[in-house]
């Protein structure tokens, strides 16, 4: 599923990141980067999402190239 | 060269004549900034880095007893940079600058409230195999929220020394000192964690590799809930980022810093504005009457003193700013707008230059530097002086004093109506842009949201002062030359007495014979521009402007607002012959306006002259610093010229439309 799929509070692992390799070197320096877990704290967009112990907002139209799996719901 | 003794009592030769350079770096937010202003103080300057636009600051310390320049490097996340600022920053840190060497040593600041994050990038920078120190900040925080940290154990991970420190409260700093000595002399190099050696190699997965060992190192040395710090920040963030509270909440916070700017800078604007008519005053007293005296006062005094009234307000502007990007709200502005500027084709970081640009587009331009995107932040640049700024106000006032002299509410209807169509013009044209010249996908946001903190007011000041100063420096030389050449233009050719026109020369013998000198005094300058080049080139082009219902009077004080559009309220003063005089209704410059005919007996300002002259000078680029700043920012002269060119002409039409279909609907 993509990252602003997910509903508020549940937690996720980056599975995939389709987006522009720039988009890409700063998604993944903030922490959205395969293997990384991350929370959708607000949904909406922009979106923000609990990642590395800080918050971090991004467009909805960048987080429909990052694909997630669930770990946990809310 | 002189050899100095270490702490071990050896000789130590600095391997160069030139001093020492340690470099900042670190993640925005990580409090480098704090910590380089707590390093150096005042004796800090701005430049830019090596054949770019990029500005850093630097600054010698002195450490034991050599002299150490310390750079502060743009904030970055990762060292595979995105972002103009980051790649200067990179490319400083490596040496790669043509032009300037690479630093001796890195002091790499990192947040302990935020310790696996900043990691990353402190991860990539010990792969560099510079000397290296780390600088764990803001140890306060971490202390109030219970986060420990074993510091060995961070240092034997990390494979090189570390201090803990808050730049905040100055603590921690003397052994800061001592460390960065030691790292100077010795120029010890970190020893690497073979799990980093190795994923520097593979570029695909890096990131990978960097995060999971972050998290290692930070599981294992330190202890406490390190969500914490940020539980606040959260609490404040349902309200601050929601979609229609937090805009709501971002309307008032920007409604309020724009009442502070206003108010608190009128006081030492009405100073500045008394002490330079003081000195035009006095200096006018002391010297003879004659050319060197006018150059002075009328050139120079009232030049210079025209642009640092703005100053206050350029200050509180640069002064609020930081405070509310120290504070962490900026970055939640700009996640409250990204959506609405998303439709326009700009990013959400574009609208803190909008709104400065009301202010002055000076500061406005120059705080266009956050927008990461070259063509946004062109496009930002390109629309930012269609902002009604604080020098259209003059020319706002004179136009609501001519139109409704007793309705203060028409008049500020209208007045509001001017600032909305500054505004939606602005917009228009920033995706009229987007969507032609400077074509391309708007970067999406990706903003990290810090937790909010009390923001330093010692920062901000030297943030101000620093911001100030380069706009002193920058406008101050362009508008002394302008107000020069402006002076010439309306002084000279001069015209003699006997020269001038009979009627007029009647009039002047019978003002001197029945005592009035003042009114003679008034006319004689009067006469003297209408035959001077800027009176001689106000007549050329006032065939252009006619279509407009401007007439030749007023085509010269457009003319002279090319290069500073609030000077037209004087030119006009001394054109109607009421002398430098001030704008409110029923001052004798209004009544004059009001009663001045065309030369086939119509009155000049009429509802729709008035009209077109406000829309004109609510689009037109009237401002040569504006443009010298936007030179300088973009580095090139041709942005400044497009920004010239559309505006002239979209004021041209639209006052062009304006006055016809008003004069056509009847409003005489």
């Amino acid at each position: 599923m993509l990252l602003q799929e997910l509903s508020p509070d549940s937690v996720a692992m980056v599975a995939d990141l389709s987006v522009p390799d720039e988009d890409a070197i700063r998604l993944k320096a903030m922490g959205i980067c395969v293997g990384r877990q991350v929370q959708l704290v607000r949904a909406g967009d922009p979106l923000i999402i609990r990642v590395l112990g800080t918050r971090v907002g991004m467009s909805a139209r960048l987080a429909s190239g990052v694909v997630v799996e669930q770990i946990a719901a809310s | 060269m002189s050899s100095t003794l270490n702490q071990n009592g050896l000789h130590v030769l600095p391997t160069t004549d030139r001093p020492c350079t340690i470099a900042l770096a670190g993640n925005p937010n990580a409090g480098k900034t704090s910590l380089f202003n707590r390093l150096t103080g005042l004796r800090a300057q701005t430049a830019n880095f090596a054949g770019t636009t990029v500005e850093h600051r630097r600054g010698r310390i002195s450490l034991g007893n050599q002299s150490v320049t310390l750079i502060d490097l743009p904030g970055m996340y990762t060292l595979d940079a995105v972002t103009l600022d980051e790649h200067v920053a990179v490319d400083t840190l490596l040496g790669n600058l043509p032009g300037a060497v690479q630093p001796d040593a890195v002091l790499v600041v990192l947040d302990a409230t935020n310790l696996e994050r900043n990691l990353l990038l402190t991860s990539q920078i010990l792969n560099l195999q510079m000397p290296t120190l780390v600088a764990l900040n803001m140890m306060d925080s971490a202390d109030q929220y219970g986060l420990q940290f074993d510091l060995e154990e961070l240092s034997k991970r990390l494979g090189c020394a570390v201090v803990p420190i808050s730049a905040r409260t100055g603590s921690g700093l003397d052994k800061l000192n001592t460390a960065l000595e030691q790292l100077v002399c010795e120029q010890a190099v970190p020893t690497v964690h073979p799990s980093l050696t190795s994923c520097s190699s593979c570029s695909g997965c890096q990131y990978s590799a960097r995060h999971d060992w972050a998290e290692t190192v930070t599981l294992a040395t330190s202890r406490g809930n390190t969500t914490a710090p940020s539980r606040l920040s959260e609490a404040l963030d349902q309200v601050l980022t929601h979609k229609v509270v937090g805009f709501a909440c971002f309307a008032a916070i920007m409604l309020f810093t724009f009442l502070m700017i206003f108010w608190m800078a009128q006081y030492p604007m009405d100073m500045i504005d008394g002490w330079f008519g003081l000195a035009s005053y006095t200096v006018g007293q002391w010297l003879p009457e004659g050319d060197l005296s006018s150059l002075i006062t009328d050139g120079i005094i009232s030049g210079v003193g025209g642009m640092l009234v703005f100053l206050p307000q350029i200050c509180m502007l640069f002064f609020l700013l930081a405070l509310l990007e120290d504070s962490g709200y900026l970055a939640r502005a700009a996640f409250v707008m990204d959506r609405l500027m998303y439709r326009v084709g700009l990013p959400g970081k574009a609208f803190v230059p909008l709104l400065s640009a009301h202010a002055c587009a000076i500061p406005a331009i120059m705080s266009a530097r956050v927008i990461d995107d070259r063509r946004d932040r062109l496009v930002t640049i390109l629309v930012l002086p269609l902002m009604t700024c604080s020098a259209r106000l003059p020319v706002y006032a004179m136009v609501m004093a001519l139109l409704f002299p007793t309705d203060p509410l028409k008049a500020s209807l209208l007045f509001t109506a001017a600032y909305v169509l500054g505004i939606v013009t602005a917009l228009a044209m920033a995706w009229f842009f987007k969507k032609t010249l400077l074509r391309g996908e708007t970067k999406p946001l990706v903003i990290e949201l810090p937790n909010y903190r009390l923001p330093s007011i010692r920062n901000a000041f030297l943030m101000m002062i620093d911001r100030s100063w380069e706009f002193v420096k920058t406008a101050g030389t362009t508008i002394m030359i302008i107000s020069l050449v402006v002076w010439a233009l309306a002084t000279y050719p001069k015209t003699a007495i006997e020269n001038m026109p009979a009627e007029v020369q009647s009039q002047l013998a019978e003002f001197e014979a029945t005592n009035q000198p003042n009114a003679a005094a008034r006319l004689f300058s009067q006469v003297q521009l209408e035959h001077s080049f800027a009176g001689q080139l106000g007549k050329a082009v006032a065939p252009v402007f006619a279509p407009l219902g401007f007439d030749w009077k007023m085509s010269v004080g457009v003319l002279s607002s090319f290069a500073a559009r609030e000077v037209v309220v004087s030119t006009m003063a001394v054109l109607y012959g009421v002398g430098e005089d001030a704008s409110e209704a029923g001052s004798p410059l209004i009544d004059r306006l009001r009663h001045s005919k065309h030369l086939d007996g119509r009155p000049v300002f009429t509802t729709a002259a008035c009209l077109s002259l406000l829309v004109f000078y609510v689009l037109a680029m009237q401002c040569l610093p504006t443009q010298v700043v936007t030179r300088r920012e973009t580095g090139s002269w041709k942005w400044p010229l497009l920004q010239l060119g559309y505006m002239s002409a979209l004021a041209y039409v639209a006052a062009l439309v304006t006055y016809q279909t008003t004069s056509a609907m009847g409003m005489n």
